[in-house]
């Protein structure tokens, strides 16, 4: 962040910008609200843009119980919050290893990771779903984590290790001299150190794990244990669909997400202020 | 008493045992990354050599005809291959860009920082299916909001059926999923921002550097981890894009916006054409790995550690 | 396919002057005891919405049948098809589940993975429970691989409204369809309400063109590849795409819009005609809108017979299941077609291949359309085709509007398609 105030000229015109960009994105958001409460034959007859002919707010409700959306919630939560601080804790130790413990294999270790990252997921869904069965994991919390874990391990340790980079050496020596061992090290110095990405992380993993539904469709069959994606698809049908409720079930289903990343975006500030003056 | 000596004491036990301890702590990823990506990719792999339509007793090996195949008699899988080169181009320019773009200027202390961010990353967080049909309704050709946009400012000359004209129908689902895509990059660069130290900066007011020298000088260097995490995954997501392609045009009109992945949908789960499936697959996976690997070598010797 | 069409003809008749009446008792299972008391787990896959009748229907069968238990898994359009794919490569097929006929049902059969259900429709009488048509599409390679539920007729509904304000009524002959087609678009009405995105919306119309130029027989030969299809009907057909699209009687940009922005534009009265079948009067509804200002015609084909669009949907048997899992799954199957469960959900049900079934008021155009399909009826191009050339005729009907291709070019793609698909 700069010292130095910026002249009034330069200020206007950052705020300018912004705003201009802001609206530009807000926009299509707005017309999604517009459509979540609408009626379905407003929406039919009337262009995307207009306002609702009559504010249709028995909407929310409707979409939350046809869509079983309160179920399927806790079902996501649960899933989340499992699913997010281990695999941020497999990925940080791996992440570690390659960037701190003087790993002869580091670049190439992390190009076997990288490479997890291109494959499309439909290309795995036989093999895993022959293993699910096998193992008896399917339709279970520890088998749909497993493979949530698995496809963010890529990803993760990108992020992480390329924040791990930035840290100093110095200051793995300073926590030497400490008397700080290894796991020491990992928890009192560099994952404080790397709020940020840790933060970034868990913003984007929590989201990504909401939203996701190719797997959640294949890989959990009972209806108890569905997650939120299943609810939102539900007001898809053979023949017609209602974007109404399916909008509105989408306004309700990202305000956890929202929420996570609120919470979360405080932690962008910089933990290395002042820390690096020898 | 003699105490026998214990493994530890010997000098070359210690390094075995230092040797040891990066794939004590890369174990618990390594496991669980071979089990759900690695061995499955590889079957997938090997499928791509057969013929099989994934339920049929046997399968035909047929070497590497499927990749032939796809290159020399496919022309979906050329306008697809295409597309997506051409995505990844528009991504790495323009979402990365204006992500950059964005983190710097929220960087900043201004008021009303917090809702910006939050507006700029709100699109992400939608589901595609939500973005892409409504995307397609703004591009509606008579009741749209595009053109009647268009109309007001009196360009009705730009009017068209964005989405129905093969020239035009990739691109307006690229803006599309550039409105929904920036967020990421930009809270990743955000949070590299954050890892600058303020020393550099300090010194260099000092010395008397103008904001763009600053940026350049010291903001872009240090920026470097970040944007190999950005470029990467900016990279790998352009030649993996799906979902909003396949729900805002199908892949139509006339294929003309297949892109890998989609094509590969098709063979496997419509055509039920395994092997050419998979061989779609690890082109993609091939020509992905043939940029991104290099990349990073080179952007690791480059290191500022 | 003939036999299927003159066989068609009295029964469908038959089953649909039955279907007023509503009988007395129909389907001849046994209810609730069986010999052993074991309990019998199934899993069955069906559809989600759109079926809101599925889950009460089999609490109902459980309470029936204390020993059976159902585990209902539900999906979307799309994931149903993925989850069955995946599963029958990995072996985890649930022991019924539920899908389109034709080459999208087609799978399962054809690879072993379906129970033979020949004998028990035989025992249990089926040609008298269902529609005949429906059995017909059922069955693959002479063996009846599915319990029908449902028995879909297409035809081209159309705006009272639009049609009373220019004075038209339905069109008896193709002339007349296409001097309304003309007569739409100067009354400043976009005639046909298509929405090409995934061309299956085209396609029934295009479907109908062929059967036009070429008649019944060449037009099921074509469809079974065993004729060409660079064939001076076909390129006829196709001209006409072409004709249309210049004339303006699709709307703007149709080959990327969606069939609900089509299905929009028809509620508005800015367009006049959209093809579509016997679940559309649920659409209506659901949408908001009065089925009674509504109505449908049977495409005017001018040919003998005049056959109409259909497909059936249908719930197979896991063929590896164990005996009393099958057994379970028969009896759920027949239990959910049989004319007093329909008859209870009949407004959500959908159209029901169980005949003597009574048809509700609300949905007035169902038994309409059944009656239309009495004279024949031919298997929808999506899913008489296979996948891989369906996907060819999409992408020509896009083209043939774009005139990136001609009609002569078009139909050679066709064929190209076809050989290579023969090819594999």
């Amino acid at each position: 962040m700069e010292i130095r105030q910026p002249s009034w000229p330069v200020q206007a015109l950052r705020y300018g910008v912004l705003i201009v960009l802001a609206v530009i994105f807000l926009v299509p958001i707005v017309f999604i609200a517009f459509t979540a409460l609408k009626s379905r034959s407003d929406l039919l007859t009337s262009p995307f843009y207009a306002l609702p002919e009559k504010f249709q707010w028995g909407n929310f409700a409707k979409a939350w119980n046809q869509g079983k959306m309160g179920m399927y919630m806790k079902n996501t939560a649960l899933i989340s919050v499992i699913k997010v601080p281990l695999g941020i804790l497999v990925e940080a130790l791996a992440a570690f290893a390659l960037t701190r413990l003087n790993f002869k294999w580091s670049n190439a270790m992390f190009a076997f990771f990288l490479i997890g990252m291109m494959i499309p997921m439909q290309a795995t869904l036989v093999p895993l779903n022959i293993f699910l069965n096998k193992t008896h994991l399917v339709s279970t919390y520890p088998g749909i984590i497993l493979i949530y874990i698995g496809f963010g391990i890529p990803f993760g340790i990108l992020i992480l290790r390329g924040f791990f980079r930035t840290i100093p050496k110095e200051i793995d020596e300073a926590a030497l001299i400490d008397g700080c061992g290894d796991i020491g090290k990992f928890f009192r110095v560099i994952l404080p150190l790397s709020m940020p990405a840790i933060a970034t992380l868990v913003i984007l993993d929590f989201m990504a794990t909401w939203n996701e539904f190719l797997l959640a469709q294949i890989f959990i069959t009972k209806d108890s244990m569905r997650t939120i994606t299943t609810g939102l698809l539900s007001f898809r049908g053979e023949h017609s669909t209602d974007y109404t409720l399916m909008n509105a079930g989408v306004l309700l289903s990202i305000i956890p997400i929202l929420v996570v990343y609120l919470l979360f975006q405080k932690y962008f500030v910089s933990g290395l202020t002042g820390s690096v003056k020898g | 008493m003699k105490i026998a000596p214990t493994r530890f004491d010997k000098g070359e036990n210690r390094m075995t045992a230092r040797a040891l301890k990066p794939w004590l702590f890369l174990l618990p990823a390594l496991t669980i990354y071979l089990i759900v990506i690695f061995v499955p990719s590889l079957y997938t792999f090997y499928l791509s050599f057969f013929k099989w339509n994934g339920v049929a007793a046997d399968k035909v090996f047929v070497g590497l005809d499927n990749y032939a195949d796809l290159i020399l008699h496919d022309s979906v899988f050329a306008r697809a291959l295409k597309n997506n080169l051409l995505w990844t181009a528009g991504s790495l320019i323009l979402m990365i860009g204006i992500g950059l773009m964005l983190a710097l200027l929220l960087n900043k202390r201004i008021k009303g920082r917090i809702v910006f961010r939050g507006i700029f990353y709100f699109p992400y967080v939608l589901s595609g299916v939500i973005v892409a049909t409504s995307w397609a309704w703004m591009y509606n050709p008579t009741q749209g909001f595009v053109n009647k946009l268009l109309e007001t400012i009196g360009l009705e000359s730009w009017t068209r059926a964005w989405l129905a004209d093969p020239e035009t129908a990739l691109y307006a689902v690229f803006i599309a999923a550039l409105w929904q895509g920036v967020g990421q990059p930009m809270v990743l660069f955000l949070a590299g921002l954050q890892t600058i130290p303020h020393d550099p900066y300090e010194a260099a007011v000092l010395d008397g550097a103008k904001p763009y020298q600053s940026f350049w000088y010291i903001t872009f260097p240090l920026l470097r981890e970040t944007l190999v995490i950005v470029v990467a995954t900016t990279m790998i997501a352009s030649m993996k894009v799906y979902d909003i392609i396949y729900a805002m045009t199908g892949g139509g009109p006339a294929e003309s916006t297949q892109v890998l992945s989609s094509w590969m949908y098709y063979q496997t789960f419509k055509f039920a054409n395994i092997g050419t499936g998979s061989a779609i697959s690890f082109f993609l996976v091939l020509i992905t790995m043939v940029v991104i690997i290099p990349y990073v070598y080179y952007t690791t010797k480059r290191s500022h550690l | 396919m003939k036999k299927t069409i003159s066989a068609l003809l009295s029964l469908l008749l038959a089953g649909v002057m039955a279907a007023g009446c509503g009988s007395g008792d129909n389907g001849s299972s046994e209810d609730g005891q069986n010999g052993g008391e074991k309990k019998v787990a199934i899993s069955f896959w069906a559809l989600n919405t759109g079926w809101e009748w599925l889950e009460p229907a089999v609490k109902d069968f459980e309470n029936a049948n204390p020993n059976i238990d159902v585990e209902l898994t539900q999906y979307e359009v799309d994931p149903i098809k993925e989850a069955l794919k995946v599963a029958a490569s990995s072996k985890t097929l649930p022991d019924m589940w539920f899908t389109w006929g034709g080459t999208l049902g087609s799978f399962y059969p054809e690879n072993g993975l379906t129970m033979d259900l020949t004998q028990i429709a035989k025992d249990h009488r089926w040609s008298e429970i269902y529609n005949k048509a429906a059995i017909d599409m059922s069955t693959y390679d002479g063996k009846v691989s599915g319990i029908p539920v449902h028995l879909n007729v297409l035809g081209m509904w159309y705006s009272k409204n639009v049609y009373d304000k220019l004075k038209l009524q339905a069109p008896k002959t193709f002339a007349e369809f296409e001097s309304q087609l003309a007569a739409l678009k100067n009354g400043g009405v976009v005639p046909l309400a298509f929405g090409s995105k995934g061309g299956w919306h085209t396609m029934r119309l295009t479907e109908q063109l062929i059967e036009h130029f070429a008649g019944p027989e060449l037009h099921d030969k074509l469809n079974r590849l065993e004729a060409s299809w660079n064939d001076p009907a076909v390129i006829k057909a196709f001209e006409k795409i072409q004709e249309y699209t210049d004339k303006g009687y699709f709307p703007k940009g149709y080959s990327s819009l969606d069939p609900t922005e089509a299905e929009s534009l028809f509620y508005q009265e800015q367009a006049a005609m959209i093809n579509e079948g016997t679940w559309f009067d649920g659409n209506i509804m659901e949408n908001g809108f009065d089925p009674n200002n509504y109505d449908v015609f049977k495409f005017p084909n001018d040919q003998t017979p005049s056959r109409a669009s259909v497909f059936a949907e249908m719930f197979q048997i896991n063929g590896g299941s164990s005996p009393e899992k099958q057994e379970a799954a028969v009896k759920l199957g027949e239990y959910l077609t049989r004319p007093e469960v329909v008859n209870k959900y009949i407004e959500q049900y959908g159209s029901p291949a169980t005949l003597n079934v009574n048809i509700s008021e609300k949905t007035p155009h169902l038994k309409t359309l059944l009656d239309s399909a009495g004279d024949g009826a031919f298997l929808i191009t999506d899913q008489a085709l296979p996948q891989e050339v369906v996907q060819k005729l999409f992408e020509a009907q896009d083209k043939l509007a774009f005139h990136e291709w001609t009609p002569q070019q078009a139909a050679e793609a066709m064929d190209e398609a076809i050989a290579k698909y023969k090819s594999k």
